[in-house]
């Protein structure tokens, strides 16, 4: 499989990657979990080496999932995540509401880590712009988590233009979704 | 959009590249969604819309036979086309779809056919927004 470079950022993954989503949330069957984890390393022999998730799908068990799947052959693997979302353990996924709240993006990175079980997150995507919190300050938060190592690069997900110039002036944007 | 990213130099990810499943030409009008498939709950989705944009995977499907391809794999390779900086994650849960999207990225597109696609595309009207109105805020 061809490798391609995500914009300016160096992060070079595979020209295709895999979704994750579909394993353990949203389009109504949870698959079985040995099989999941045997279709991604499927995936990795055929050179994939990009794989999304986001801290809502499941709630949660989608970072599990690949934390199980991808921990083992972290070398050889771009993870993808996503914050952005109020999350209760009981509440419907994504339900809860938009949250993008400094330290609401920190405990999520520190969530999605534990779950993935790996010590950095390759590429971090806000899930969905958050009209209460100034994109500053989430691009700002995110460059704090890149400076203490936990996070490689920072995405966006459904942003307009304008938010991402001004998020990419604090901290350049890798990733648009 | 496109243009801003590369100016900034920002990758480009685009998700549910083959339209949440619509575009493998796997399904139609009369596919039930089962329960609990979020797709039930989209406007893109209804009956009625994926009648109307059928269309776009009747296009794929001509396309796929002039290339001895799948719908999905020339979804898929006109995305790649696009910018070299694009990078398309297609979900799935089942190793014939992987191993069916891993082909995409040898299709070649020529830009004759890549000027085809678009032009055919542009005279199709998409029936049904991506999401309900209150997923799209």
């Amino acid at each position: 499989m061809q490798k391609r470079k995500l914009g300016n950022s160096n992060l070079e993954v595979s020209a295709l990657g895999l979704g994750c989503m579909g394993m353990s949330f949203s389009y109504g069957v949870v698959h079985d979990e040995q099989e999941m984890i045997s279709l991604m390393h499927a995936a990795v022999d055929r050179g994939i080496t990009f794989f999304d998730t986001a801290e809502v799908y499941g709630p949660f068990t989608n970072e599990v999932l690949l934390g199980k799947a991808l921990s083992p052959i972290r070398d050889k693997v771009v993870i993808a995540t996503k914050f952005g979302f109020n999350i209760t353990p009981e509440g419907k996924p994504g339900s809860q509401g938009l949250n993008s709240r400094p330290e609401h993006i920190k405990q999520a990175a520190e969530g999605s880590l534990e779950r993935l079980n790996i010590d950095y997150i390759d590429l971090l995507y806000q899930h969905r712009v958050d009209p209460d919190v100034p994109i500053e300050d989430v691009a700002g938060v995110v460059k704090e988590l890149i400076q203490e190592g936990k996070i490689r690069h920072f995405g966006l997900s459904e942003a307009g233009v304008q938010t991402i110039r001004r998020a990419h002036a604090v901290q350049p944007v890798a990733a648009l979704q | 959009m496109i243009p801003t990213l590369e100016e900034l130099g920002i990758g480009f990810v685009p998700y549910s590249p083959l339209g949440k499943g619509f575009l493998t030409g796997k399904m139609d009008e009369n596919t039930s969604l089962g329960k609990g498939d979020f797709r039930s709950t989209l406007p893109r989705f209804t009956p009625e819309a994926r009648k109307t944009n059928q269309s776009f995977v009747d296009l794929l499907g001509t396309i796929a036979k002039q290339k001895n391809a799948t719908p999905a794999q020339i979804a898929l390779g006109w995305l790649l086309a696009q910018k070299p900086w694009t990078v398309p994650i297609p979900g799935t849960t089942k190793l014939s779809r992987l191993d069916e999207n891993i082909g995409s990225p040898s299709i070649e597109l020529t830009s004759n056919d890549l000027r085809e696609i678009d032009s055919a595309a542009t005279k199709i009207p998409v029936e049904g927004d991506r999401y309900p109105e209150h997923l799209e805020k």
